[in-house]
């Protein structure tokens, strides 16, 4: 066979896929559970159930914010939204954790801790790894942009594609066919979040604009990007911190319907305290670019930025299609669904890969590279579900009391899902770690408007329906739904596996390894 | 002949190393070796584009990922593994070296 560029694209696929499969797995989830991380925020925090009416206490908060956070240059508070009842804190201070706390919006006081549905989304950006999470996301994230593109290169039959799905068949075909069907449906909207994935990171990523443009100088590039001039330090500590509440107030009625994104605090300690109140736009794909700017001591309005440079409302479009704020609840659950279709394209894409090498498996045993992929493909793809639903179980049954509750429900998560890898690797040998894990993450769906009803009465999906929260009911509803479709997966897995090694000698295995998803079958 | 992309016919239970270091090559090599072209193209496209500084930096830092995609995908066509790299080491290097040359211009505002 001759060597030119088409040939070797499903070698691009194959191994560019495998590489990452796991970690884009997990991005994928978490991702996806993070269309909804404000609803599910609301859920893991019971406090916020059954607000009394009243006045929001902006000030409250800051308060209580400041007293956690003394040292802090700058305080951020997001005053409460359609999705979000509380006010939420957020505060760096030198050498301490980054602070991100929720406040009762009526006193303002902390409300008990949770990881909340922020656990998703800091999951999906850096698998809750810091730095090297971040940079591992990254490259994660462009390694599924060369197989998305090389995917499309494979299939030059691509809208026939679309309408072939042929489970009955069984074995290798139907997951192939299943990789390509929720690959190509969701092919456009994959391609998109590859790409605005990486650029929302970017002036981490690429650091070689600065470099080169600023010499290195970080604060100078962000402040140019944002077009928000940063206050000359006085050097000399403020009279007084002005009120916040005056200050939203004014702020809503300058905005109009583009609301508030939050209220930035800078200078805390200086006499050149500003306050930022920033746009949220979410009518708009790109967010607000709208900042206003008042006075820290005295609350008067001072006027507004110039706004963000062109090519930055370009950052801002792309990272807003990737962030979805825009559009409310119809496109959160559209790009649910889209993510849903991601993670199905990847777990069937790797089992595509093991059970195309299904004699090579057999033949090199569990202790190889093959029993590697396999342990990891249940422990993953399966495992990772089921701590998920674990996380929300774990948060309605720690005591709201207990000290340094958000490492608990984390450590939990972790527990649990570490657990359920063990459990996937001593079963693979004998028995089906497959039904197992889908088993248990089905039971624990049903279950939850249990737990709800026995943990939390007044929080259950009858209290919700009665009081006509939609969000609670919303998600307690999804969980039997989910509950639903995830028993019937384990009950396709503990059926008898057709003769695997048979399928997949007659559809993939004499083509010749890594290519045979190029042909016909 | 089995080579980087032409897995040897006969299955046998492991793959020679020689295909496996082959794999691991240009993997690395669309990782990194992309990575540098990429970083390369951001700086000298920064000094390069006619804009304000902010717009420069920002439209060549965005482009970058294009750029990756394109190198990466150029690993993968090469005819041979060990052909993959030095092309893109020489790329970057060219690109980063005349950026560094032309600093001044592009710290202009």
């Amino acid at each position: 066979m001759k060597h030119s560029f088409a040939p070797s694209m499903p070698w691009l696929h194959t191994w560019a896929g495998l590489v990452v499969g796991w970690v884009l797995f997990v991005i994928f989830l978490s991702g996806t559970l993070a269309c909804f991380d404000k609803e599910l925020d609301y859920w893991m925090r019971p406090a916020l159930h059954h607000l009394p009416a009243g006045p929001t206490s902006m000030d409250a908060a800051t308060r209580t914010l400041r007293a956690m956070a003394p040292h802090a240059e700058t305080l951020y508070l997001r005053p409460p939204s359609a999705r979000d009842p509380s006010i939420h804190g957020f505060a760096f201070e030198p050498d301490q954790p980054y602070i991100d706390v929720a406040f009762n919006p009526r006193d303002g006081q902390r409300i008990p801790d949770t990881v909340g549905g922020t656990f998703f989304f800091t999951l999906h950006y850096n698998l809750q790894a810091g730095t090297i999470g971040m940079y591992l996301v990254g490259l994660a994230g462009m390694l599924m942009l060369m197989a998305l593109i090389s995917g499309v290169i494979i299939h030059r039959r691509i809208f026939k594609d679309i309408f072939v799905f042929r489970p009955k068949i069984g074995g290798q075909r139907a997951w192939l066919d299943g990789h390509n069907l929720t690959g190509v449906l969701g092919l456009p909207f994959h391609l998109m979040m590859a790409y605005t994935g990486v650029a929302i990171m970017v002036a981490i990523y690429m650091f070689a604009g600065v470099q080169i443009g600023y010499r290195g100088d970080t604060l100078k590039f962000y402040e140019e990007m944002l077009g928000t001039p940063h206050p000359v330090e006085q050097h000399r500590p403020p009279s007084q911190l002005a009120a916040l509440g005056p200050v939203v107030a004014d702020a809503e009625r300058r905005l109009g319907n583009e609301g508030i994104e939050y209220v930035q605090v800078e200078h805390v300690h200086d006499a050149s305290v500003t306050l930022y109140v920033l746009a949220a736009g979410r009518d708009q794909i790109a967010g607000g670019h709208r900042t206003l700017i008042y006075n820290g001591i005295t609350g008067a309005f001072t006027g507004e930025t110039a706004g963000p440079a062109p090519s930055y409302r370009v950052y801002q479009f792309l990272s807003g299609l990737h962030r979805v704020q825009f559009g409310g609840t119809a496109f959160r659950w559209m790009y649910f669904l889209l993510g849903t279709a991601g993670c199905v394209m990847l777990a069937s894409g790797m089992q595509v890969w093991i059970n195309k090498r299904n004699k090579a498996v057999a033949a090199a045993g569990l202790r190889s590279g093959y029993g590697l992929v396999r342990a990891l493909n249940v422990g993953v793809v399966a495992g990772m579900p089921l701590a998920s639903i674990g996380l929300l179980w774990i948060n309605r049954l720690l005591p709201d009391a207990l000290a340094d509750r958000t490492s608990w429900e984390a450590r939990g998560f972790c527990l649990v899902w570490l657990l359920a890898a063990l459990w996937a690797w001593l079963r693979l040998r004998q028995g089906k770690p497959w039904r197992d894990l889908l088993a248990g993450t089905a039971t624990l769906l049903v279950l939850l408007p249990v737990l709800d009803l026995i943990t939390r009465p007044t929080s259950s999906l009858l209290a919700s329906l009665r009081d006509g929260d939609r969000v609670l009911t919303t998600i307690d509803l999804s969980a039997l739904v989910l509950g639903v479709a995830f028993a019937w997966l384990a009950q396709r897995c503990g059926r008898a596996q057709p003769p695997a090694s048979k399928t997949a000698r007659a559809t993939g295995q004499r083509h010749g390894g890594a290519r045979a998803e190029a042909l016909p079958p | 002949m089995p080579d980087a992309y032409h897995p040897p016919r006969a299955r046998k239970s492991s793959l020679p190393l020689r295909y496996r270091l082959a794999v691991a090559s240009r993997v690395l090599a669309a990782c990194v070796g992309g990575y540098y072209v990429a970083y390369g193209s951001t700086a000298l496209l920064t000094v390069l584009l006619p804009w304000e500084r902010i717009n420069r930096v920002m439209t060549a830092s965005l482009l970058s990922f294009v750029v990756w995609c394109v190198a990466a995908f150029w690993v993968f066509a090469a005819r041979h593994s060990g052909r993959a790299w030095w092309p893109l080491l020489l790329a970057g290097s060219v690109m980063m070296g005349a950026a560094l040359v032309m600093r001044e211009q592009g710290m202009r505002p």
